[in-house]
């Protein structure tokens, strides 16, 4: 993907990424982990939150940072990285509330051109497992790269 | 300075590799996510028809 990202810290493993938001609200720390949770199939949890400074991570806030499209392919290019090193697996996302995970299925939707090229994503919803289709607010979503 | 301290003080110009990053593993925050996604795909698990591709 091509798409305007902020650069981040790796871990050394690969399974933590730091990057800072600027915008109109300041600077805030974000955080991306990975955490296995399961071998069969082998499918890795993506969360991802705010750190604040007495280093407690939350996702209630909505930081309103003007810049979501590049938080979001931000996120999206450390799921590259991350297949880079522990393959081309099942990675599930949701947000803490159906209003946040509302809000990543209109930033797929927005960048879902660019997204499609190099990802497969499936959204839960009626109780089933679907292709992404736009305009369908989804409970959570997996992503594989192809 | 580390490198990590460095980064959490200037804006990143780019990406950096780090030995440093906090261990997040026991965060409450990722702890109760990653437990509430194994709960999510214990009861909704991805169909088959997913897993042939």
């Amino acid at each position: 993907m091509n798409l305007d990202r902020y650069h981040y810290v790796i871990a050394d493993d690969y399974q933590k990424y730091i990057f800072y938001s600027n915008g109109p609200q300041g600077r805030i720390k974000k955080v991306i982990t990975y955490t296995k949770l399961s071998d069969t199939p082998l499918t890795y949890n993506l969360a991802f939150g705010d750190e604040n400074a007495a280093g407690v991570v939350d996702d209630a806030v909505v930081s309103n940072n003007k810049d979501r499209d590049i938080v979001l392919a931000t996120v999206a290019s450390t799921i590259n990285l991350f297949c880079d090193h522990y393959g081309n697996n099942f990675i599930y996302a949701e947000g803490r509330t159906p209003v946040r995970t509302r809000l990543y299925q209109m930033g797929i939707s927005r960048l879902w051109e660019e997204i499609n090229v190099n990802f497969q994503v499936l959204g839960f919803v009626n109780d089933d497992w679907e292709d992404f289709r736009h305009n369908v607010n989804y409970e959570a979503f997996l992503v594989k790269r192809k | 300075m580390s490198t990590v301290k460095k980064s959490a003080q200037d804006t990143l110009h780019t990406d950096v590799i780090s030995d440093k990053v906090r261990n997040y593993a026991d965060e409450p925050y990722f702890v109760k996510k990653a437990e509430k996604a194994k709960e999510f795909l214990r009861q909704h698990p991805i169909p088959e028809r997913y897993l042939k591709k």
